[in-house]
């Protein structure tokens, strides 16, 4: 430590925001090695969007039209965003936060909405890559035909996807270690799995029940990616031009008024720190 | 420090004596309500100058690290108010952080990275980052750049978080106990390090727990007591007025004492101690007396008024009042 070598302290200092993009990739950047070295979050986010069309597979063997598969396809999707999205997301922020690290990172520069975008920025990108290449394998492996309306299924996706971001930072609140996340993520992924639709049908449903299962934030995410995918509504009937884009619309509210209401929590309740 | 250069602003204490870096005045600080309600800073003031180190000392829960957030601007306080280059730390992290270097207590960098790693990271957050291989070779780490965080030893993190602090050139630097864990070798160059920080006119705050540091590097240091500053000055100003000691132990049959200046307590165990505010001149006094008498001065200990006395004083009476409620 003898010879300290000084520079010059910047005359002047680049634009703030130039500063905050590249605050955002350095912390991503450092994110994104953590995620490369943790083998077993960064299996599960590679192995299960490559194996879930495979599950699908006797179904569409036996002869199951599009329409037939397009319930269990938002199923699918929402499958994926809620363990690489939520539970990766869930267990990396309680990393972070036991480690002090979020602590740390909160008494520099970078603001608060900076460092949790950026900590949640890999887990996002890895999820864009696999949900990609899981939808090109549903394509080819479950006979399905290429999207028709592209827009709302990537909308779907994308507020699905960060919709699930502020969920991950409330559930973190009540996981104490990266461990009891296993036990702490179960009721959120219950509950968003019956808005998709996957485990109880509607059907069967009073119609109370039903209309509030719509409500939840993986209900809008089914409707978009059927609607973008196969262009049907719910009941299976195409749906088309004006009133297509009215349901998209709609179902984009709902997602965005969660991720309102996600981020509201986050920023007044999220705790920094390891309880004391 | 061969190659030491003198930063451009780099303003010392003798070419602006009275530039205010930052000021705290009537700073309080209240943890819970009602019944658990604990009051951890207790009406604090404090002004520090640009260039100056300031040593902030204390016992164990006499508030440094409760007073250190609020100066920090990482905790609003109770009451009271805080300046730091003119702003409030709190409200306008914006315009301090990027002058400011924080080194806490507690690490926090992610396990899996290495040490290049971790501060490349925390780098590119700053505003005026400084060359990272620069940094790591100022805490001594070049060679541990390529290792994990979770293999290095408790001393290198730490020096990972000094380098963290000074990482972007701050012109204000809080060391929040910053040789604690080091071995002493590693403590020796800390505090060459932080010298010659100081020497570039980096206005440096240190909380320690060592008195030898603040008593080496500190220009002016407080003591804190129960949330509150009960000392306040350089060294010499603090040490200065408090009373000098002499402990011995007398054989039984040993003759009435001279006259001293000082306050002299002798118990019947034959145990004396003298209080004294001339220690020369009582000394020689009792040495004389002993010659005369015949008399060995047993486990003789005599001792000026230190950093050390003087804490161990206040410390003390804390625990006496604590020992009584």
């Amino acid at each position: 430590m003898t010879a300290l070598t000084a520079s010059p302290r910047a005359a002047t200092s680049a634009p703030s925001r130039t500063r905050r993009r590249s605050r955002l990739l350095g912390l991503a950047a450092a994110e994104l090695s953590l995620l490369r070295r943790n083998r077993m979050q960064l299996g599960t986010a590679i192995v299960l969007p490559l194996a879930l069309p495979f599950f699908f597979l006797p179904l569409a063997r036996q002869g199951a039209t599009p329409d037939a598969l397009a319930g269990v396809l938002g199923t699918m999707f929402v499958i994926v965003l809620l363990f690489v999205v939520y539970y990766n997301l869930l267990s990396t922020f309680v990393a972070r936060r036991q480690e002090l690290v979020l602590k740390r990172l909160r008494t520099g520069e970078a603001s608060d909405a900076t460092v949790l975008a950026a900590t949640a920025a890999p887990a996002l990108l890895l999820a864009t890559v696999m949900i990609t290449i899981m939808a090109v394998l549903s394509i080819l492996l479950l006979d399905l035909p290429l999207p028709q309306n592209p827009v709302a299924l990537v909308l779907g996706l994308s507020l699905g996807a960060a919709t699930l971001v502020p969920l991950a930072l409330v559930t973190a609140n009540i996981t104490r270690t990266v461990e009891s996340a296993q036990v702490t993520s179960l009721p959120a992924m219950g509950i968003l799995m019956i808005g998709a639709g996957g485990i109880l049908p509607a059907e069967i449903l009073p119609e109370w029940a039903a209309r509030l299962i719509t409500a939840l934030p993986s209900a809008p995410i089914t409707e978009l990616v059927r609607l973008g995918w196969l262009g049907i509504g719910a009941d299976g009937t195409p749906v088309f031009g004006a009133e297509a884009w009215t349901t998209v619309a709609g179902q984009a509210a709902i997602l965005l008024g969660w991720a309102l209401l996600g981020i509201l929590i986050v920023r007044e309740h999220f705790r920094w720190e390891p309880r004391g | 420090m061969s190659t030491l250069h003198q930063a451009p602003t780099g303003a010392t204490s003798s070419t602006h004596p009275a530039e205010v870096l930052l000021r705290a005045e009537g700073l309080s600080r209240h943890y819970g309500r009602g019944k658990d309600s604990y009051l951890a800073v207790d009406g604090l003031d404090l002004t520090l100058h640009r260039g100056e180190l300031f040593g902030l000392l204390g016992t164990n829960g006499a508030g440094k690290t409760s007073t250190l957030e609020v100066l920090e601007g990482l905790a609003r306080p109770t009451s009271g108010s805080v300046h730091v280059f003119g702003h409030d730390p709190y409200r306008e992290r914006r315009a301090v952080r990027p002058r400011q270097g924080l080194m806490l207590q507690t690490g926090g960098f992610p396990a899996d990275l290495t040490a290049l790693e971790a501060l490349t990271m925390w780098s590119r957050t700053l505003s005026t980052p400084r060359p990272v291989l620069d940094v790591l070779a100022d805490v001594d780490l070049t060679d541990r750049a390529s290792t994990r965080i979770s293999s290095l030893s408790g001393g290198e993190v730490r020096r990972l978080d000094l380098a963290s602090a000074i990482a972007g050139d701050p012109e204000l630097l809080f060391l929040d106990e910053p040789t604690t864990g080091l071995d002493p070798e590693s403590r020796a160059r800390a505090w060459e390090l932080i010298a010659s920080l100081k020497q570039r006119g980096t206005t440096i705050v240190l909380t320690t727990h060592y008195l030898e540091e603040a008593e080496t590097l500190a220009d002016r240091l407080a003591i804190m007591h129960r949330g509150r500053i009960v000392r306040e000055g350089t060294v010499a100003e603090v040490v200065d007025g408090h009373a000098a000691r002499i402990r011995v132990t007398l054989p039984a049959d040993a003759p009435a004492l001279p006259v001293l200046h000082g306050q002299a307590n002798r118990s019947t165990s034959g145990r004396l101690e003298v209080t004294t505010p001339s220690l020369t001149s009582d000394l020689h006094a009792l040495l004389t007396w002993a010659r005369a008498a015949r008399i060995e001065l047993t486990g003789l200990d005599a001792r000026a008024a230190s950093l050390e006395s003087v804490f161990l004083e206040i410390a003390g009476s804390s625990n006496l009042v604590e020992g009584r409620s």
